[in-house]
């Protein structure tokens, strides 16, 4: 092994969602390793904000809608030549009794959650299976994998655990041309999304009593996760999902 | 903050068990890269040896220690020796191990035995008095080499043993961690699908079908290429992280 292994020198790299939470701490990581990375955001402010930091450009992109997706990869790969690492990370929470969720609650959480990440995979992976080489890494959540309490949040969890399976899917079609697939699944982060919650006791208490390290992660916890997964240093991993969630699903 | 830093194991002291060849050896150079004093702690103390020399060689910091997991009262000497001589232990790397291909209905009591002594019991031994330790001094890391066995039946080899050895040291690996998670000491496992070592002979011909063929990356790893993942597990870098099991597998499992 070698720290080089780490590196991301002179790769490119693009992150959905990166104007803020998780996504503006792993751009920070990608871009400390040595990437350029591209700042696919929304948000125009936030994600030019992002792009200053990021040093790779910023483009505007819906997550939601294939076109835009496809314009942004197509921007990246005008402006840089490749994409090496594809983060799709842009995503939305939103808490519902499941027989209260509107018809348009549901595909609204499906079209971010889910078909955000199945587009850029698509778009980017295209590229990537054209160079014979790249790493995707989704971000998923251990909603995937647990049914959260005491929230109420069916579609979140059903779009996640879809995110953890199109991984594995796409990670064994694309295993033999140089395109790895991987997720990071994390359990309670302090982010914008778990802000509500963290501020009502009768979620944040049960929340925490049921996270044995006792307490939430930073963003910056997670970051060194997706270095690890979009470099070389985990050559062999494909179809793995990374949890990382304090020990909450160990209960 | 370079995230690198994360990594970074500088004047930690690490212990690998079985960590004269094969994966453990891998483990144990990976360790010294990013700056821990490493323990070798393994059976043979030529092979031993030879790796610590190799790493010092190469300006990293190794020490010897004779170690048998399966003797509970020679996990203890180890545990006084390499505090003695580098201080408390910051880093377990529980990857000694063994397996026998056998058919379940042919397997003798002793080779059943011989399996769990060293994958389980020898495992445990280890955990729990260095896991001591580091509750005592309110933190450290702790990695369990589990494997793919643990979640799928190799074939076309039979191997009853390991695989069940495997699996308990998976669920092993989150009911330490959910336990020792308030003492913040964290315990995750690494699963390796087929990597070339003494005890996977990966490109023997009558393997190939079912070891690299059903692999949807249709190759092996060499033991070098596993030591990040296990750097990744042993430092701040999965700080968060705890009772989980990460699969670096060439995709193996996925199908």
């Amino acid at each position: 092994m070698e720290w080089d292994d780490f590196s991301l020198q002179d790769r490119v790299a693009v992150v959905t969602g990166a104007g803020g939470g998780l996504g503006l701490e792993i751009g920070r990581a990608l871009r400390s390793v040595g990437a350029v990375v591209v700042a696919a955001e929304l948000n125009a402010e936030t994600g030019q904000a992002a792009a200053r930091e990021f040093g790779g450009g910023f483009v505007q992109t819906d997550v939601t809608d294939p076109d835009s997706i496809r314009e942004m990869v197509r921007t990246v790969l005008e402006q840089h030549g490749k994409i090496d690492v594809m983060v799709n990370n842009a995503g939305i929470a939103h808490n519902v009794p499941a027989e209260e969720m509107t018809d348009e609650e549901w595909r609204r959480m499906i079209a971010v959650n889910l078909d955000g990440v199945f587009w850029g995979c698509r778009e980017a992976g295209r590229a990537m299976l054209e160079r014979g080489s790249g790493s995707i890494v989704n971000i998923a959540s251990m909603s995937g994998v647990v049914s959260n309490h005491p929230q109420p949040q069916a579609h979140y969890n059903a779009a996640k655990a879809g995110v953890i399976m199109l991984t594995k899917s796409l990670a064994g079609e694309w295993a033999s041309r140089g395109v790895r697939v991987n997720s990071v699944s994390p359990g309670y982060i302090r982010t914008p999304l778990t802000e509500l919650g963290m501020s009502r006791a009768e979620w944040a208490d049960v929340w925490l009593s049921s996270t044995p390290l006792g307490r939430i992660a930073e963003p910056r916890e997670i970051a060194p996760a997706v270095v690890y997964l979009a470099s070389d240093a985990s050559s062999y991993a494909t179809g793995t999902n990374l949890l990382i969630d304090g020990g909450y699903t160990s209960w | 903050m370079a995230v690198l830093d994360a990594f970074d194991l500088s004047d930690k002291v690490a212990v690998v068990t079985g960590g004269n060849m094969g994966l453990g050896e891998a483990f144990a150079r990976a360790l010294a890269e990013v700056g821990a004093s490493v323990v070798v702690a393994a059976r043979t103390r030529d092979r031993s040896e030879a790796v610590a020399g190799e790493i010092s060689a190469s300006g990293g910091k190794a020490m010897v220690v004779d170690l048998d997991v399966t003797d509970r009262g020679g996990v203890k000497r180890m545990l006084d020796e390499v505090t003695g001589s580098l201080g408390p232990v910051d880093v377990l790397v529980n990857n000694a191990g063994i397996c026998y291909h056998r058919p379940a209905a042919e397997v003798p009591p002793e080779e059943w035995l011989d399996v769990f002594d060293v994958n389980v019991h020898g495992l445990w031994y280890c955990a729990q008095t260095v896991g001591r330790q580091m509750i005592e001094r309110g933190g450290g890391v702790i990695v369990n080499i589990g494997s793919i066995s643990a979640m799928i039946v190799n074939r076309p080899q039979m191997q009853p043993a390991y695989n069940a050895s495997k699996a308990a040291v998976h669920q092993l690996t989150k009911s330490l961690a959910a336990e020792w998670a308030p003492y913040n000491v964290r315990v995750n496992a690494l699963a390796p699908g087929y990597v070339k070592t003494a005890i996977a002979p990966v490109d023997r011909p009558e393997f190939r079908r079912h070891w690299i063929e059903d692999a949807p990356m249709q190759r092996y790893a060499m033991p070098e290429e596993l030591g990040p993942s296990l750097v990744y597990l042993a430092s701040d870098a999965s700080g968060f992280m705890t009772g989980s099991v990460l699969v670096v597998d060439g995709g193996y499992t996925l199908w």
